[in-house]
């Protein structure tokens, strides 16, 4: 009975009621939809980082993720095979990385010499797929090689040119190898654009003095490993030693921090819409209190008792925040939908592709649905709108019945 | 009089005031300092790019900005440096000259760029040389000392004393040799500049580059790095043909690029929370109209017009906007300063964040811009008023019998 009260009792103004719930629902339908439209952006960051980094689970000997020792190589062995075999991984990539000069006729620059796998890397490295096929790497240990496209320029050359590397062999000493141009790679992230340089893997191994070994092994998967089930696998299957399986946020922590803090900010966005919010539950419930405060003393004076009284105060605001969550999640889920489907183009915005955090994102921005995220906001409105009564509930419990119906 | 009523309606209803003018005064002051951050942050941003490496604006010949190619110097002796930095923003000004080879110590080499400087002007231009975290930064009458990035003393092994020998290829076409000595280590949080940056006396790297009196580029520290662009165009026709000068937006549209999204997200962020904030304005005009039907009522019956009516009801959202806002500013300014100087540290939780040529350090302060304050006021104001609108026009849309006979 309290409940069918209550629901009669939010619609005797009708106005306040529907203002509080739109803006109520409006709130969880932005905290959602925004949600998700950041989870769709950052998974996409994320995968096309993993593709051209460390994969979804990266392989290092020692300390080499932090430390960059180039002295930290190994032989794969058998892994590759064995890694490629477990369920839900798609691809391992082996590569090799060398601090290095490359010099032209006329100039010289320091580089990194990165040694891959072609034929395995041009399928999923985001940073070779604009590249035309017949520009591939034909072998681990040819003499050609990609360049990042200001570091072609800035050495003068052009495709098909000769330039000479040096790098420090693993005996100490500074070993030199003649490469041909083959192709240019256009990123937009500067670092890479006038740094990179890649070269047959084998090639790359030579050079540094250490045949067939790699710096990293980076496995990628069909699906993020959000359990860690994946890198437990993979863990399972090294050899007792110094060979580690980081995830990827270890792994790259700039990516991975470059997400937090704007996920950081944007928690901060909600949580002054919450109080915003919440603020204005109390105030219209407040006032549906103040207005009816000799209803409350003839009530009280009838012989119900002040718990009663909170208990419709309080269902006054649970059903209005029930409502506001359906409603709320309704129009999350149309707008989620809309930003999934079509999304935000901001090619019309900005000139190039967008980098963040050392990655290069998709310029038109999609939602993914996080539908586990959008239950919990939506949860918490009945909870807010429940807090939000406190005040106003203590309010209608404890007029005094003499005093509220004179004051008529 | 209409102002003194509408004061007076306004705390009719205290208790409903005091809480919209709350949410107003939150929003407001969570703005502010949301802004402030976002303005904290890009300093940071761009102080990384420029203040540590660039400068606001680079003078140098034809294309080098583009190609760092080693033969396109110009003869200091034929610059106007001294007119230039007896310019009005110019706050410091230095000439360098830049180099890339390998760096050896010991059994250890690595390639790096060399940056040829003269200590004591390139210290009024970028903060390298201040962010030491170990020996000291290069005397003025060193000739061949030098102060290298973290990573790359960590890679060599060395510290400071410690010799480095530096190899390249001269523009003379010979190999330039010579020894270094490590001075001091610097810093920076930007792996690239940590990695591969050292900075040496200027006369030392034109002797082993032999490109003696040659320099590449001169960096310009101006004072508000925001109106660079103006500037470079004040600066411009004190230079001779062929020498072009050029501000970071220019040296750097990624982080053009980048400052102009960190614009796009203040707008999204303060049309969302004003959104929230005006529904709550809304309802409480709303609420206080719907009362005063009758009162409405009454005073037009007494020959009020409309349109006085229509304008109490605007007057009452007005004054609670201007109190919000006056409140709300106050709350931000507050805040700020409770945000400034270093504010929050966050180096336990992240790194710094290298994107877009610069480095974000991990922390969060409060830096306060005018128009963090001036923007999010009056859109407050508008949002107030706007809200205020529809309640007005229903005031005085009332006809004055049906509003008497009501209740």
């Amino acid at each position: 009975m309290t409940l069918s009260l209550a629901w009669r009792n939010l619609w005797r103004n009708r106005r306040r009621t529907l203002i509080t719930l739109t803006a109520m629902s409006f709130s969880l339908m932005l905290v959602q939809g925004f949600h998700n439209l950041s989870y769709g952006v950052y998974a996409q960051m994320i995968d096309s980082g993993v593709r051209a980094g460390s994969g979804h689970i990266a392989l290092y000997r020692g300390d080499y993720a932090t430390s960059r020792d180039d002295r930290l190589t190994f032989a794969p062995g058998q892994l590759p095979g064995q890694i490629a075999a477990l369920p839900g991984v798609t691809n391992v990539l082996q590569r090799l990385y060398l601090p290095a000069l490359a010099q032209s006729s006329r100039e010289s620059r320091g580089i990194l010499l990165t040694g891959i796998d072609p034929a395995a890397e041009a399928m999923v490295n985001p940073l070779l797929a604009k590249l035309d096929l017949s520009t591939l790497l034909p072998t681990t240990d040819g003499r050609d090689a990609l360049m990042g496209s200001r570091l072609l320029r800035e050495l003068k050359l052009e495709i098909g040119q000769k330039f000479v590397v040096t790098a420090q062999g693993a005996d100490g000493e500074l070993a030199s190898e003649l490469l041909f141009v083959r192709g240019t790679v256009h990123s937009g992230i500067r670092s890479v654009d006038n740094s990179l340089v890649m070269v047959g893997r084998q090639r790359a191994a030579l050079l540094a003095g250490r045949p067939e070994t790699v710096h990293e092994i980076a496995v990628l998967l069909s699906a993020p490993d959000d359990s860690g089930d994946q890198l437990q696998r993979v863990r399972a299957l090294l050899p007792a030693g110094e060979i580690q399986a980081l995830p990827w946020d270890t792994a790259m922590p700039n990516l991975a921090n470059a997400i937090k803090l704007d996920y950081a900010s944007q928690k901060f966005i909600f949580l002054v819409i919450v109080i915003i919010v919440s603020i204005g539950v109390i105030n219209t419930l407040l006032m549906a209190v103040m207005e009816r405060l000799p209803e409350f003393g003839l009530l009280l004076a009838l012989g119900a008792s002040p718990w009663r009284l909170r208990a419709m105060v309080l269902c006054e605001a649970l059903l209005l925040g029930l409502v506001a969550m359906f409603i709320g999640s309704l129009l999350g889920s149309l707008l989620t939908w809309y930003l999934a489907a079509i999304g935000i183009d901001l090619r019309r915005f900005l000139p190039e592709s967008i980098e963040f955090g050392g990655v290069i994102f998709d310029p038109v921005l999609r939602a993914t649905w996080d539908v586990r995220y959008m239950l919990q906001m939506a949860a918490l409105m009945p909870l807010l709108a429940g807090l939000a009564s406190f005040y106003p509930a203590n309010r209608a419990a404890r007029v005094a019945p003499a005093v509220a119906m004179r004051n008529n | 009089m209409l102002l003194s009523l509408a004061f007076r309606n306004l705390w009719r209803n205290g208790r409903r005031t005091l809480l919209t003018l709350s949410a107003m005064v939150v929003s407001l002051a969570l703005l502010i300092l949301a802004l402030s951050i976002f303005s904290g942050m890009l300093r940071d941003i761009l102080a990384s790019a420029t203040e540590q490496y660039h400068g606001h604006l680079v003078i140098s010949r034809d294309d080098y900005q583009e190609t760092h190619d080693l033969y396109t110097t110009m003869t200091e002796a034929h610059l106007p440096l001294a007119k230039i930095a007896a310019s009005n923003p110019v706050q410091g000004l230095s000439p360098r000259l830049r180099g890339y080879g390998l760096v050896s110590h010991a059994d250890s080499s690595y390639p790096a760029e060399l940056l040829g400087i003269r200590p004591d002007a390139e210290s009024g231009v970028t903060s390298l040389q201040r962010q030491l975290i170990a020996g000291t930064a290069l005397a003025a009458d060193d000739d061949h000392g030098a102060v290298l990035g973290a990573s790359l003393a960590r890679r060599l092994g060395v510290k400071p004393g410690d010799e480095l020998v530096f190899v390249t290829q001269a523009a003379d076409g010979s190999i330039g040799n010579d020894l270094l000595t490590v001075r001091g280590i610097f810093k920076t949080g930007d792996s690239g500049h940590d990695n591969g940056l050292l900075l040496v006396p200027l006369g030392w790297l034109q002797q082993t580059l032999a490109l003696p009196g040659q320099v590449h580029e001169v960096a310009l520290a101006i004072t508000d790095p925001m109106t660079a662009s103006a500037s470079a165009n004040q600066l411009r026709p004190l230079l001779p043909d062929g020498i072009h000068i050029v501000d970071w937006g220019t040296l750097l549209p990624e982080m053009r690029e980048a400052i102009a999204s960190f614009d796009v997200s203040r707008l999204i962020f303060s049309v969302i929370l004003y959104f929230a904030t005006g529904l709550g304005v809304l309802n409480t005009l709303f609420m206080s109209v719907m009362e005063r039907t009758r009162e409405f009522g009454i005073l037009m019956a007494i020959g009020m017009r409309p349109r006085s009516i229509r304008l109490l009801v605007l007057l009452e959202s007005a004054l609670l906007g201007l109190l919000g806002a006056s409140l709300g500013v106050m709350g931000g300014i507050a805040l700020c300063a409770v945000m400034s100087d270093t504010g929050i540290d966050l180096s336990a939780w992240i790194t710094p964040i290298s994107y877009a040529g610069g480095t974000l350090p991990p922390r969060l302060r409060a830096v306060l811009e005018l128009r963090n304050l001036l923007d999010p006021t009056l859109m407050l104001l508008f949002t107030t008023l706007l809200a205020g609108f529809f309640p007005a026009r229903r005031a005085a849309r009332l006809q004055p019998v049906a509003a008497i006979r009501m209740d």
